[in-house]
């Protein structure tokens, strides 16, 4: 009876096994346990029989291709990619020796922001800007929003106000706000919004009139062209007035929005 | 252009069998291309992470699978029970076409589509098993790394699951549609 007990478990054991059987993944050991098994138990030996087929006729069945349409589109999308990472990836892998356990953080923060692309364009920015110095006379505002920028591509985004109630001082067709926070600008208080437009990243910084006015190079160009404008590492800076104080418009060339279709709010 | 010529030379030919098992398990060639673009996408920017204790296909099989589980699908999965039957159940004793010679002509009287068909109606954990083993034909290992189980699981459940498509096959087969059944097994 006990024997019977033992020979059932066995079997049950056993069932488990059968595959590894078929496809030749058993050791020695275990390959003798089960061909011994199989030699008294037809229920087992029938299953093996049969595992054996569909692994053969399931083997057997064609595999789809893709339609050339579908191949093309493919190699589009591959091409671009492979080419622009190609750039791109010597920019990360130096920009991970320089930043280190930083730039994990950096990635997954702005891959859910923004997607890839944005990730690597600001880190791309932080490697250009890696090495630089401010300059002696420059303006001090200009420095820290420069700074300020270069900060959010390497850490969290600060997040201090819901996003959906943030309302910077600058909107265009396709700004989304992703953040906003209080900052210090010149040892001022200012504060910050990360917008989003297309797939480039700005910063707005809103500062009090104290701090706008302070630099007669700003003073004059907005009193005889309404904005200042400066090209800072790489990033574009603009300056224009708003009824209290000032905005700070930081990003890059390419991506800042068209004065046409840029409003400003009064505060 | 070293690191773009080894992503094409090793990846970019398993793209055609990835886009076959995308579309067996979506069902719809759209959703199929575009998960391979995300899977290839995705391989290419984790190139650097592709280790030598996974093949190449294998590793891209993962991908796609990361891609196509949707949190709808993970649920699924979950509550899916993963039913265990006995080489002595009575249908796989008593069928009349369960017997090797009558099994086999079942099979054969299969259209491949029957068979995809009967494959992804198992439970998940059953179909993906099946799937990576028989159609894709990777080994234990290759298995185990793509669905992050141990080896032995691995085992279990392709002996469960090939039993349970046998089974379903066998309830699907009419006797009465396949004379050569009854000659065969109630001897
Ligand atoms: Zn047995």
């Amino acid at each position: 009876m006990e024997s019977k007990q033992k020979l059932e478990a066995l079997h049950l054991q056993i069932q488990d096994m059968l595959a590894g059987y078929v496809d030749d993944e058993l050791d020695e050991r275990e390959a003798c346990l089960v061909e011994a098994h199989l030699a008294g138990c037809e229920a087992c030996a029938r299953d093996v029989v049969r595992q054996q087929m569909l692994h053969e006729k399931l083997g057997a069945i064609p595999h789809e291709q893709m339609a050339p349409a579908q191949k093309s589109r493919l190699d589009n999308v591959l091409e671009n990619a492979l080419q622009k990472n190609g750039a791109r990836h010597a920019a990360l892998a130096a920009l991970r020796r320089r930043a280190g356990h930083w730039f994990r953080f950096v990635e997954d923060r702005w891959m859910a922001a923004g997607g890839w692309s944005l990730a690597v364009f600001l880190a791309v920015i932080m490697v250009f800007n890696a090495s630089w110095r401010h300059p002696d006379g420059g303006i001090p505002m200009v420095e820290d929003v420069v700074a300020e920028y270069q900060h959010i591509a390497v850490s969290p985004l600060p997040n201090a106000e819901p996003v959906a109630t943030a309302q910077p001082p600058a909107s265009w067709p396709r700004a989304r706000v992703l953040a906003s926070w209080r900052t210090r600008i010149s040892g001022k208080p200012a504060q910050a919004y990360a917008v989003r437009s297309d797939n480039k990243v700005l910063l707005q910084v809103k500062v009090g009139e104290q701090v706008f006015y302070n630099n007669p190079k700003v003073r004059k160009a907005v009193a005889d062209a309404g904005r200042y404008e400066v090209l800072e590492q790489g990033l574009k800076v603009v300056a224009l007035p708003l009824d209290h104080g000032g905005l700070l418009l930081v990003g890059p060339p390419e991506g800042m929005p068209d004065a046409g279709t840029m409003s400003l709010k009064s505060f | 252009m070293k690191r773009q010529e080894k992503f094409q030379r090793l990846v970019r030919p398993w793209q055609d069998r990835l886009y076959a098992v995308a579309l067996r398990r979506s069902g719809n060639s759209a959703v199929a291309e575009d998960r391979v673009q995300d899977a290839l996408l995705r391989a290419w920017r984790d190139f650097d992470a592709l280790a030598d204790e996974i093949s190449v296909y294998a590793w891209l099989l993962k991908i796609l699978d990361h891609v196509s589980a949707d949190e709808h699908r993970r649920d699924q999965r979950r509550q899916q029970l993963a039913p265990v039957i006995s080489t002595g159940e009575p249908l796989l004793q008593k069928h009349p076409c369960a017997a090797p010679g009558p099994f086999e002509q079942t099979l054969q009287g299969q259209q491949h589509e029957q068979l995809l068909a009967a494959v992804e109606s198992l439970p998940d954990d059953f179909a993906m098993v099946v799937m990576l083993r028989d159609i894709e034909g990777l080994s234990y290992r290759d298995i185990a790394q793509v669905l992050e189980i141990p080896k032995g699981t691995v085992m279990s459940r392709l002996s469960r699951g090939r039993r349970l498509l046998a089974r379903l096959l066998l309830k699907q087969a009419e006797p009465n549609q396949m004379p050569d059944c009854e000659n065969g097994a109630l001897t």
